[in-house]
């Protein structure tokens, strides 16, 4: 029993189409443009209507011969033989048709937008909050977050570079912008990852991993003492000098990963909105882009051990010498700052959690009441969540500072107040790019010595999106 | 026969409205530039952007979009999803260059020779470039 070549080369074409058909469609799940996507579809509709066709003309011929298509048959004749090669060239023709939708269709989801040639990135975030009416908080309503642009230059070589501008609302209503990350590295080895520019500082595990992308974060906000310096953060988030990172596998899948940093302390200024127009924004922590105002370096890193892509253990410390300054640029404290601490990162099937420990060792140099000696304070945090269908992931989180009061390098800072909050959120992944939070925190703030201890309530939506 | 064709008809009539992800389950070799010196344990660390660089040269790993689940799954061991998303972190993070997307083998094959640093997977490699392993 034989079967005709001409028809074993057809259902092998049959075979084809469908496979490529097959890889088509599963290609198309790559795609987010939902014209091209469109597009696709109608081509691959096209297919099928084709396939059908075919299959139809195969049938009508094995019924003209009116035997079994098994059976051997005799040599078919000119005009059906031309009919059968006219076929399969349009067979041909539909597979390359359908291959290149499906390279298209692969290729457009993996493009990017250029700027000057530089694939651009970025976020968005905006929302609603119910906030408690308190001339210290932000007003109740929809509000502007940021958008947060990204490029990573691709030099084709060991150099790289990252710049991150972020333009951002406070709290007080204020547009404000900045290079959030302005920073050049080269790549001598995989231990010797070395960066120059302005970067945020390595501790813990949330300040170098999320950034300024919301989106990429499970929930709306960072825990309130790691924010950046703008926000309410307590901490040196972004350092200009120089940092040195790497890595190295050990135990087989295991991996040991360092950064070490060197770079200008920073200083704590009453921070306004570059008197455009004249609100104070209250003394926060800023960076000294253009060299240290005490001439006092800050330096620190960390070190973890990622257990098997799962686990990261690690510990930090830093040190720096802070100075407060008036609005007339008068030094009115300094400090030197000291912290160490850990933090660790569980990431297993659906479930992540993250938390950091910081302990302080500040020691007043200057002050109203000259050097007042060694100050202890604390602050941690811990987040838990879990994600369904990879698309909803409830989280919950505690945050607490127990900051010492006659520690100037609290003291000085509008945000230096001890203070428990605990989250309990909702992200819903309705899009492969977009995410939307639904979060409700309870907080408790000690004052000022003296005043009386706050609490108040936060309910907020936020969406995230990148693209 | 008919009937043969009947069924393979309804078969491919299957595959086509079945919309998940149909996987390549044949052989998936990893190749690399002639010149380039890495073995089969660094796969797995430059497809996750932790390898950078081997003697002095810049790794630029490269996915071919045909095989690319299986690749994930065999050698990587994550889900596309989670690889896609794993690099987006990478390349805000840390800096690095995304691995670049081809659809055939010939792309790939033809981007491995032109530069020392490239890796990538195929189906049938050449014999102008070296295998560093099957999976």
């Amino acid at each position: 029993m034989t079967i005709p070549s001409s028809k074993f080369g057809l259902r092998f074409k049959l075979s084809a189409i469908a496979l490529a058909a097959c890889q088509f469609i599963s290609v198309q799940a790559y795609a987010d443009d939902s014209a091209k996507t469109a597009e696709l579809e109608k081509k691959l509709d096209q297919a099928l209507q084709q396939l059908q066709v075919l299959t139809n003309r195969i049938n009508q011929l094995e019924a003209a011969k009116g035997q079994p298509a098994a059976v051997a048959a005799p040599a078919p004749a000119a005009e059906t033989q031309q009919k059968i090669m006219a076929q399969e060239e349009r067979i041909h023709k539909l597979e390359q048709s359908v291959e290149q939708a499906a390279a298209a269709n692969a290729d457009q989801s993996m493009a990017d937008t250029l700027v000057a040639g530089v694939p651009l990135h970025g976020f968005i975030s905006l929302g609603y909050a119910n906030l408690p009416k308190n001339p210290g908080l932000p007003k109740s309503g929809y509000k502007l977050d940021n958008v947060d642009f990204y490029m990573t230059p691709n030099f084709g070589d060991q150099l790289k570079a990252l710049m991150e501008l972020n333009f951002e609302y406070t709290d007080q209503g204020v547009l404000t912008y900045d290079l959030e990350r302005f920073e050049i590295g080269y790549t001598i080895n995989d231990l010797w990852n070395v960066w120059a520019g302005r970067f945020h500082t390595p501790f813990g595990e949330w300040n170098t991993a999320y950034h300024h992308g919301h989106y990429i974060q499970t929930s709306v906000d960072r825990p309130r003492f790691i924010a950046f310096e703008d926000q309410g953060g307590i901490l040196p988030s972004h350092t200009t000098g120089v940092m040195d990172s790497g890595t190295f596998r050990v135990n087989g899948g295991d991996r040991i990963s360092y950064d070490f940093f060197l770079g200008n302390g920073s200083r704590i200024i009453p921070a306004s909105d570059g008197n455009t127009i004249g609100i104070n924004l209250g003394n926060q922590l800023e960076f000294n882009p253009k060299g240290d105002d005490n001439g006092s370096m800050a330096f620190g890193g960390r070190a973890s051990y990622l257990f098997g892509n799962t686990l990261t253990l690690g510990v930090h410390a830093l040190s720096e010498t802070v100075n407060t300054y008036d609005g007339s640029n008068v030094v009115l404290n300094s400090t030197k700052v000291k912290f160490f601490g850990g933090y660790y990162f569980l990431e297993s099937n659906n479930w992540e959690s993250i938390g950091e420990y910081y302990k302080f060792r500040n020691q007043d140099v200057t002050g109203p009441q000259g050097d007042t000696g060694t100050h202890n304070s604390w602050a941690g945090f811990a987040q838990l969540s879990y994600t369904f269908d990879n698309i909803w992931t409830p989280y919950v989180r505690t945050e607490k500072a127990a900051l010492d009061q006659t520690d100037y390098y609290f003291s000085s800072q509008d945000s230096g107040r001890s203070y428990t909050r605990n989250v309990a959120g909702l992200r819903w992944d309705f899009n492969k790019s977009a995410a939307l939070k639904f979060e409700f925190d309870r907080t408790h703030e000690k004052e000022l010595l003296g005043a009386p201890d706050e609490d108040y309530n936060r309910a907020r939506v936020q969406l995230d999106s990148k693209f | 026969m008919k009937i043969q064709l009947r069924q393979a008809v309804c078969s491919l009539g299957f595959l086509l409205a079945a919309t998940s992800t149909v996987a390549y389950s044949g052989d998936v070799y990893v190749i690399s530039n002639s010149s380039l010196a890495i073995s089969a344990d660094d796969i797995k660390d430059i497809y996750t952007g932790e390898k950078l660089v081997e003697g002095g040269v810049k790794l630029s790993p490269i996915d071919n979009n045909t095989i690319k689940s299986d690749f994930l799954d065999k050698v990587v061991h994550m889900a596309p999803d989670k690889y896609a998303s794993m690099w987006g972190k990478k390349v805000f993070r840390d800096g690095l260059t995304a691995p670049i997307t081809k659809s055939t083998d010939a792309d790939v094959i033809a981007l491995v020779k032109a530069k020392p640093g490239n890796i990538g997977y195929v189906t049938n490699p050449t014999p102008d470039v070296k295998v560093i392993k099957k999976f």
